[in-house]
This record gives C-alpha cells, sequence and structure tokens, in this order.
C-alpha cells in the first residue's frame, strides 16, 4: 500500500537508470501458456493503463511551462486465446509524450502484435515476444512502461522440449525501437539441460542440477566510411544452477567479441577512439535458506559488455542483453530515487551480501507476532583499465580495481506489535560516486545517511492509517533531506495520502523547498483511479555518458488502470 | 517426429550467424608531408604536425577552389553542382559530453568541405543559463521549436540530426553516427543547386541574401519550405568539458562554433513555388534581409540556407556562405 511512493516514483524512478527492473516482463505473451480453452469463442483478456498530466509552470522549483499543457501515456493489452493459439496486440499512444519519457514515443500506433502456438513439444511466436537467456547477459527483452523501455524483438522464436529435461530456444528478429525497428538483426540460440529430468536416476534426488548455454549474434552492416566495423558481433554464454536442500549456487560467465559502439569510445590524447576490446561478464549467486533465515551471496564482474543492435544506439535503446544490478532496489521514497545506481556495462566489480532473520513468534524477541530482521549490503567499484593504443582498446587485470562506485549498507527490522499496531525501522548508509553513475564531473563522491520509520496503525477493521517518516542527512550535492507521507485506507476502496519533501539542507537558502504531494484512490477489483496533485522534484537520467534532464513539475495527474 | 526435432535444431542454427573479428584500427598522422607521420597509422586522429612555411589551402583537386600549390589541407574546400547536407550538433554550454560530438562535426568539415553544412544549435537543460560562468543564453525561439518537435534534448545530450532525414520516425542521431550518414548522403547526386550570394552593408548591418535553387529532379511530395538561417562562428564562452584530462571542467574560453542565432525565415521555412511540387530544370530565385543582432560579430556569421520537405523536413540541399565574402 505504499501508493504515494510508487506514483511519485512513476516519473521519478525515470531518473534510476538502475532501475532497468522485471516487473513488466512478459505479462503479455508469457502468460498465454496457462490458458485454456474457455469455450468455442475463446478467451479475451488484457489490461489498460492511462496516465494523464496536467502541468502547470512554477518557477521555484524550476518546473517549465508545457507548452500542450495536458500530456498523456496510454496502453491497452488485449490477447485472445483459442486452445493453443494466441494473438495479441498492444495499443500505445503518447498525446504527447509526459515529461521524463523519451520524446521520440510521441504519436500513437500498435506497437506491439504477435501470434503464438503452443504444443507440448513446440511453441512457436510470431511478431513481438519478449525472451531472456540464463541471467540476461546475452539477451533479454523486456517492457517496462514506467521507464519508456520495451526492447522486444519483432521476429520469430521457436521453443522445443526436445528430450527428456532438454529446452532448446532459438530466435531471430529486429528490436523494437519507439515505434520502429532498429536496424540490426538479432539472432540467437538457447539450450538447457536439466539433468534430474534426463537421468531416471536423479528424478528424485534432492540436489537438483541444470546447466545451460547460449549464442547471440547480431548484424549490422558496416557503413562506416573510415572504420572497418565488425558486422556479425557475437556474443556466448554458459551457466549452470545447483540446488541441494537447503542450498543454491548458480553461476554464468559471458563473452562478445569485438563491438565498437556509440557507449564504448573512449578519449586517449585527445582523440575519441573506436573500442575494439572484446569484453565478458562473471555472474555467481550462493543462497542458503532455512526456516526463517535466508542468505544471499553475490558476485558479479562487468567488462565492455554493452551489446546493442545498432552501434549507434545509446540510452535505453536497443539494448539486447541486460547486466543485473547487484544491489538492492529501494521502495521508500529518499533511497530510491535520490541516489540509485545503475550497472556500469563498461566495466564493474559488485559484491552484494543479506541475511533476512525472522525472530519466531512467541519469543522473548520476536514478541506475540514475531520480528523480522534484514541485513543488505551491496558495494560496486570499477575496474582498473589501461589503454591498449596498439589495440585500440582497454584492458583490465580481472582482480583489480578501480575507484568505488556505490556502496549500501542497511537494515530493516519490523515488527508487529499488537493486533492493531506494526512498525517498522530502516537505517541505510549510502556511498554513490555521482560523477560515474550520472556521466558527470566536479560533484564527486556523496555520502548519505538515510532513515525511514513505518508505522501502521489499524484504527478498526477495514481503515488503516499508515505514517511514515524519513530523513537524507549530507552535507554534500543537494544536501539533507526530510520526508513525510500519511497515507488512510478505507479497505478495498479508497485511500488518502499526503506527502511533503523538503529539501530543508539544500546549501543555497533559495533552494530549501517544500514538495507537497496529494493523493486520492479509488479501487474497484481490478480497476484503479489514483488522481494526484502536487510538486515533484527535478532530476538528471544519464546513461553511458548521454544524458537527459527530467524537469520539475507541478500540477494534476490522473492515472488510471484496469485488467480484464 | 525425430526428423522435426532434427529439422528445428538445423534452423535454430543456421538462423545465428557466425562472427566478425576485425583488426582495430591503427591511430595516428596518416599524412606523408607531416613532420610526424606514422606509416603504420591507417586512421588519421588529427595529431599531424607540419612545417609553419607549408603553404595551406584545398588540397581536394576536385574542389572548385583547388590549390595546386597547397600542400597541406586548410579544412576549407568548396564545392559546387555537388549535394550538400545539412549537419546539425544540438548542445548545450554545460553538456560535458558536448564537445565530443563538435570534434565529430570539426572532423567532418575538414573531410568533406562545404559539402557539410554545420549547425550547433543550443536547446534544452544543458543551454540553460547559469551564472556567474555559464551565463550567456545561446537558445533561440527557432531551435526551441525544433527541439520540441525532434525531442533531441529529451533524448540526452550530444546528439544530432543529418540531413533531418527520418529513419522509422527517428530523426536523431549518435554523434558516433555522423560520419557514415554523412558518407551515405554524399554518395548520392544531388537533387538541387542551391547558390547563395550575401550583400552586405557594414554601415546598417544589413544583410541580403539571395537564393538561386536549380532543380535537378522530378521533386514529389511537396509542399517544400526554403530556411534561411543565420550562423555565428567564433564564439568565445564558458563550455563543460568531461575529458578526463582537464583538471577543470570549466573552459573559459571554449570556442563555439557555427551557432544557431536567428532564422529568416521562422522554424519551419519559407514557401517554395508557391506550395507545388518541383519539377527538373526549374530555377526559383528568393530573396531576404536582415538586420545583424549588435552582439553578433558580422565577420564571423554565416548564412545557411536548406531546401526541405515540408511533410517530414527531410533536406534536400543545403549550403552556407559567410556574411562577408572572404
Amino acid at each position: 500500500m505504499r501508493n504515494i511512493g510508487s506514483l511519485v516514483l512513476t516519473i521519478l524512478i525515470a531518473t534510476s537508470a538502475s532501475a532497468q527492473d522485471t516487473g513488466q516482463q512478459a505479462t503479455t505473451n508469457g502468460s498465454s501458456n496457462n490458458q485454456s480453452d474457455k469455450g468455442k469463442w475463446g478467451e479475451v483478456h488484457g489490461n489498460v493503463q492511462f496516465d494523464t498530466q496536467i502541468y502547470n509552470p512554477d518557477t521555484a522549483i524550476g518546473a517549465p511551462p508545457v507548452p500542450e499543457k495536458l500530456l498523456m501515456n496510454g496502453f491497452t493489452n488485449l490477447i485472445y486465446t483459442k486452445g493453443k493459439f494466441t494473438v495479441g496486440i498492444r495499443y500505445e499512444n503518447y498525446l504527447n509524450v509526459i515529461q521524463g519519457f523519451d520524446q521520440r514515443y510521441k504519436g500513437q500506433g500498435i506497437a506491439y502484435r504477435f501470434a503464438s502456438f503452443d504444443t507440448d513439444f513446440l511453441s512457436i511466436t510470431v511478431g513481438n515476444f519478449y525472451d531472456q537467456f540464463g541471467s540476461g547477459m546475452v539477451l533479454r527483452t523486456y517492457v517496462e512502461p514506467g521507464l519508456g523501455f520495451d526492447n522486444s524483438i519483432d521476429g520469430a522464436r521457436v521453443k522445443a522440449h526436445v528430450l527428456g529435461g532438454v529446452y532448446v530456444k532459438g530466435v531471430i528478429g529486429k528490436q523494437r525501437t519507439f515505434f520502429d525497428v532498429g536496424p540490426g538483426i538479432v539472432r540467437g540460440i538457447d539450450g538447457e539441460i536439466v539433468l534430474n529430468e534426463t537421468f531416471k536416476k536423479l528424478a528424485d534426488s534432492k540436489t537438483r542440477f541444470s546447466l545451460g548455454g547460449s549464442f547471440v549474434s547480431r548484424y549490422q552492416e558496416d557503413d562506416d566510411p573510415d572504420f572497418e566495423l565488425p558486422e556479425n558481433v557475437s556474443a556466448w554464454a554458459a551457466r549452470f544452477n545447483l540446488t541441494s536442500g537447503k542450498f543454491g549456487l548458480n553461476g554464468e560467465y559471458a563473452s562478445k567479441i569485438n563491438d565498437p559502439q556509440a557507449s564504448n569510445t573512449f578519449l586517449y590524447e585527445g582523440v575519441l577512439r573506436k573500442n575494439y576490446s572484446p569484453g565478458n561478464a562473471v555472474l555467481l549467486n550462493a543462497t542458503f535458506a532455512t526456516e526463517g533465515l535466508g542468505v544471499i551471496l553475490s558476485a558479479k564482474r562487468t567488462q565492455n559488455m554493452d551489446f546493442r543492435s545498432d552501434r549507434y544506439a545509446s540510452g535505453f535503446n536497443l539494448n539486447i542483453n541486460y547486466l543485473p544490478a547487484l544491489t538492492k532496489q529501494h521502495t521508500y521514497l529518499l533511497a530510491a530515487s535520490l541516489y540509485p545506481y545503475a550497472t556500469q556495462p563498461n566495466g564493474e566489480w559488485a559484491v552484494q551480501g543479506e541475511v533476512s532473520y525472522q525472530i519466531k513468534r512467541g519469543s522473548k524477541l520476536g514478541g506475540k507476532y514475531g520480528t523480522y530482521i534484514n541485513v543488505n549490503y551491496s558495494h560496486a567499484f570499477g575496474l582498473d583499465t589501461v589503454v591498449n593504443a596498439a589495440k585500440s582498446g582497454l584492458d583490465a587485470s580481472f582482480f583489480g580495481h578501480g575507484s568505488l562506485y556505490f556502496r549500501d549498507i542497511n537494515v530493516e527490522i519490523s515488527r508487529k506489535f499488537t493486533k492493531e499496531f506494526k512498525a517498522a525501522v530502516k537505517y541505510f548508509n549510502i556511498t554513490y560516486n555521482k560523477d560515474v553513475v550520472q556521466g558527470l564531473v566536479g560533484y564527486g563522491t556523496i555520502n548519505a545517511h538515510i532513515a525511514v520509520v513505518d508505522l501502521t496503525y489499524k484504527i478498526k477493521p477495514k481503515h488503516a492509517l499508515r505514517l511514515e517518516l524519513q530523513g537524507l542527512f549530507t552535507g554534500q550535492d543537494d544536501g539533507s533531506w526530510a520526508v513525510a507521507i500519511l497515507e488512510y485506507t478505507w479497505s478495498p476502496h479508497f485511500f488518502v495520502a499526503v506527502l511533503d519533501q523538503w529539501n530543508y539542507g539544500n546549501p543555497k537558502e533559495k533552494k530549501q523547498l517544500h514538495y507537497p504531494y496529494i493523493q486520492v484512490g479509488y479501487t474497484h477489483n481490478a480497476s484503479r483511479i489514483t488522481l494526484s496533485y502536487g510538486r515533484q522534484r527535478a532530476g538528471i537520467f544519464c546513461v553511458g555518458g548521454i544524458c537527459r534532464n527530467v524537469p520539475a513539475s507541478n500540477g494534476v495527474s490522473l492515472s488510471i488502470t484496469t485488467s480484464f | 517426429m525425430k526428423k522435426n526435432r532434427i529439422l528445428i535444431l538445423a534452423v535454430a542454427l543456421l538462423a545465428t550467424g557466425g562472427c566478425d573479428i576485425v583488426e582495430p584500427p591503427k591511430y595516428g598522422c596518416t599524412d606523408p608531408i607531416a613532420d610526424n607521420f606514422n606509416p603504420e597509422a591507417d586512421h588519421d586522429d588529427g595529431s599531424c604536425i607540419y612545417d609553419p612555411s607549408l603553404f595551406k589551402g584545398c588540397t581536394d583537386s576536385t574542389a572548385a577552389n583547388y590549390d595546386p600549390q597547397a600542400l597541406v589541407s586548410n579544412c576549407h574546400c568548396i564545392y559546387d553542382n555537388v549535394r550538400k547536407i545539412l549537419v546539425e550538433d544540438y548542445t548545450g554550454h554545460t553538456c560535458g559530453n558536448c564537445p565530443r560530438a563538435a570534434e565529430v562535426l570539426h572532423e567532418l568539415e575538414c573531410e568533406w568541405g562545404d559539402r557539410v553544412v554545420p549547425l550547433a544549435v543550443h536547446v534544452g537543460f544543458f543551454a540553460i543559463p547559469e551564472p556567474p560562468m555559464y551565463a550567456s543564453d545561446y537558445r533561440t525561439t527557432f531551435g526551441t521549436d525544433w527541439n520540441l518537435n525532434f525531442g533531441n534534448s529529451a533524448a540526452g545530450l550530444p546528439n544530432g540530426m543529418v540531413n533531418r532525414t527520418p529513419d522509422g520516425g527517428n530523426y536523431i542521431r549518435s554523434y558516433t553516427a555522423w560520419a557514415a550518414l554523412t558518407a551515405n548522403f554524399l554518395a548520392l547526386p544531388a537533387e538541387a543547386n542551391m547558390t547563395l550570394t550575401n550583400t552586405y552593408s557594414e554601415a546598417t548591418r544589413t544583410v541580403n541574401v539571395v537564393v538561386d535553387i536549380n532543380v535537378l529532379a522530378n521533386l514529389g511530395n511537396g509542399p517544400y519550405k526554403l530556411n534561411v538561417v543565420v550562423s555565428e562562428d567564433s564564439i568565445v564562452g564558458y563550455q563543460k568539458d568531461y575529458d578526463p584530462n582537464l583538471v577543470d571542467e570549466n573552459l573559459p574560453d571554449y570556442v563555439h562554433m557555427h551557432m544557431l542565432r536567428t532564422s529568416l525565415t521562422g522554424s519551419w521555412g519559407a514557401d517554395v513555388n508557391s506550395g507545388a511540387n518541383l519539377t527538373s530544370g526549374s530555377n526559383l530565385t528568393q530573396s531576404f534581409s536582415i538586420v545583424l543582432d549588435e552582439a553578433w560579430v558580422d565577420h564571423n556569421c554565416n548564412i545557411v540556407a536548406w531546401l526541405a520537405r515540408d511533410d517530414n523536413k527531410s533536406v534536400i540541399q543545403a549550403e552556407y556562405r559567410p556574411v562577408i565574402a572572404e
């Protein structure tokens, strides 16, 4: 029920390159597999989302006048299933594009359509589709409307269950870019063998083991008059997944051949040079889970792994692969939106550890309803790269590391005290290299402490009041912030929330501003209408040296979502 | 059934292409007459150092101003009766990665002479004046209109457009793509020739511009618009530059080139041929006039013109000439 946070974040998360999360992945055609034939005429389902904002100029926060005054993003998914067949479309409209999203979406049209046919052995899709090989380090396509991200492949996909425990899929197509497709052709094949299914002896084993491998190649014509550029750029990956009782271990190694492109150029002796180095990435995750206790340890090293179906693309455009960020995605406003981390595809070492523990109900420490503790630590730093002028590229030793990019230590304790009252406290210590993450110079590395208190009180059945107090404390950058949110929910239909963000510690006195916001919502079954009014902060949104500004805004917004 | 499976595997394998590992370029000075000529280099990095006594001029024998005496290129060749394209650099003075795009544009000018018609348009967040250092306002209402229409600053600066030609509705091109696009466009024959004749009165600071267009092909998809704007070179002012070798990223003496100052024809150009399609062989002449702003250095000002389709704004032919003939 963190409603207000989520809506404010709709725009603000757009400032977070790290938020390439997968919430909406394959919500459209992925769900088709489980559809049963519900009668002679098949079945139609889908969902709709409309986000509209009316803008007022606000010189205090630097919100510019918007010529259209009203902007709207919307999409509608419509899926028809009959037996083994599924067809679907998504109509999108950006009239005009809401601020903070890429203006190249301006317009409307059918941005996604597909037809698929499923049997036990084969699954064939033509048109647009979303897919992922392994952890996604060589191929992952997904849609995230909140970020204005969609890199679906428009082409064909065949999935086959070849033998017991052997799964193969092949994809070919071009990727979506706004209302068109990119110039490169993506070809990929992925195979996975689940040993417990292949070998009968292992069928009942508590130890589950699978191996997988992928190969992806992109073709794009070399039209550069001055350089010889690889037209077929290939990447491959190998992975394993082992679970045994409470333990789990999985890992993947990926590699890519030389791929000089817009995002990996480097400046050497005053000349911008194309980078002909190969790339690679390795990811390792270990987990332990038992009743009440969970432990996760992860490590990742990435070097020159930005992979796109257009070598000239930048920003969130035409990415073929996805490099997971080994940092916790926070949901509380200040922790989520001020200093969010983005994986640096050109080079990074990252480690993460997390322990969560549920203290038993009824124990002295756990109290009557139990207590939950979570400790998370993540750390990312650069590679120790040196220019290899002879090969026009960058070299880096495997274990060497460069400057700190990001560090986050956070602790959460939550407890339900009575039937009516529960509370959570959180502390975050975030160190953020603003220059590297946002592609800027001169801001340096910022250290901030964030504290959150989240209290929920059930006044009577169906009526709950929630108070959230947040503080971000730093003497750097824009200084300290305070946030207060008060939310009243009358389930299942109504909620109202008021929020204020106050930049009380801004070194510029004129910028010690309040950003008040009010939101009311009505929910009925699968439909929700929310109406909001207030100020939203500005932010800079940078990826790979390309930056765009998400202007501050002031106005009314209306959001409608429904599914059927 | 088994056959099917083998067939599918074979198709999947065939669909998956091979890979091209290529030799990286060897950067260095590729001009044999330079003092630091590197015979192993295959890509010039602009590092050539010349004996200052060597004569500079246009070294391309196909150019109208080819100078057989010239040994070193002055990056200033002028051509007649060929396709010329508009290359726009959308930029801002607080955009620290933008000098990289300006460098690419300069390289293109050196390589192609006046077949590349350069224009730098300061737009968006990074062009907002930020006193005390970044006090200048280089924005124009016309540049702002283009920026809103094409979405440049929202897509992230630096970026630009080559001949305003859309590829699937997308006009915006990374500066790393400009060289290839420029070569592709300039390989095409011209569809119209355009000449600019500027007459300037220093007393009144008035420029009279006569644009002559000679149409060489039957051009459908009308109407067409003629755009005439003023650009100014060599404006010295602050620019942010994220070159890691710099001690301070705020460069006080940065030389801004080709900066859009104003338009004589509004944001989207003046009517050509009363909105009718253009047919091969037709000659059109149009005149314009403007008084230069006091703040602009007249010797550094250029008239930039381009003929474009009105529907999708794509450029047919472009040209530029200094206000005061050299």
